[in-house]
């Protein structure tokens, strides 16, 4: 888990569900860096094991997005 | 060969081809969208797009699976269509998860002086076009969102496509009764003990009343 000091001052205001569980740094589909608010990380819906990250441009777009792991293919 | 498939299908979906064929859930619009071309099966003389039955049940069994990783207060479903107000409560009430059926209170997931302010951290929408305010409160804090998704629809700022007819009486009643069930099923599994599970509803309990 992201320490509290690490935590930009947006992060810090925003509510407790959008301070995710932030391992993966870089966006799924795209491969850039996951900025700001908006952006999405959870879990692989198909293994459940894989980190799934996907930027505010992506999911605007609905960009594909493939699981390194089990291979599903989303959304 | 047909008879083959059709012997396959009722082995491996959560319920019989028949009833899914029965309950409309495969019946499309006459319009599609570049994204949903991928879960549509083919076109009726008629113009109307009809969905791939064994998608429809993979994409519901993933959701499930995804769903049960959630505690239910962690978990929102919503509906702003009439027919999906029935559905929505039952699967409120089968899993435990918050329901907004009618309208969405703009700031619900945005504000927190509102009486009506919740934080979840999965969204279910019913109908992303109708359920607009709920997907750009989520996209906007960053909360997963899975989707009923029909061959019209847009499927930005959705993060998991259930492709299914989102306008149907008994179709939502199908996917939702569906999506409770395996929700539970799921949760059971991961604690050990999935065997042993009954659902205590039938699609009928789902059904929006006329």
């Amino acid at each position: 888990m992201m320490a509290e000091e690490d935590m930009t001052a947006e992060e810090k205001a925003a509510p407790p569900a959008a301070q995710v569980l932030r391992t993966v740094e870089y966006c799924t589909s795209c491969g850039a860096r996951l900025l700001g608010t908006g952006f999405t990380v959870f879990p692989c819906p198909n293994c459940l094991e894989n980190e799934i990250a996907r930027c505010v441009k992506c999911r605007r777009l609905g960009n594909v997005y493939r699981c390194d792991k089990c291979g599903f293919e989303g959304p | 060969m047909e008879e083959e498939r059709r012997a396959w299908d009722e082995v491996s979906l959560l319920i019989p081809h028949t009833e899914y064929l029965m309950n409309g859930v495969h019946i499309g619009t006459q319009q599609r969208t570049r994204y949903m071309e991928r879960f549509i099966y083919q076109v009726r003389p008629d113009g109307l797009y009809l969905l791939d039955i064994r998608k429809i049940d993979e994409r519901i069994r993933i959701a499930a699976r995804f769903l049960a990783r959630f505690s239910p207060g962690e978990m929102l479903a919503v509906s702003a269509r009439e027919y999906g107000q029935k559905p929505v409560s039952m699967f409120g009430k089968a899993t435990g998860a918050n329901v907004i059926v009618g309208r969405f209170i703009p700031g619900t997931l945005t504000n927190p002086m509102s009486e009506h302010y919740i934080e979840p951290s999965v969204v279910v929408l019913t109908d992303p076009m109708s359920d607009h305010q709920a997907l750009r409160e989520a996209s906007s804090l960053g909360i997963p969102v899975v989707a009923l998704c029909d061959t019209n629809n847009s499927i930005s700022n959705v993060d998991l496509v259930i492709p299914a007819n989102n306008k149907g009486r008994k179709s939502l009643a199908t996917i939702y009764w569906l999506l409770a069930r395996e929700t539970l099923r799921e949760r059971l599994k991961r604690n050990g003990n999935g065997e042993e599970f009954i659902f205590e509803y039938k699609i009928e309990d789902f059904e929006a009343v006329i």
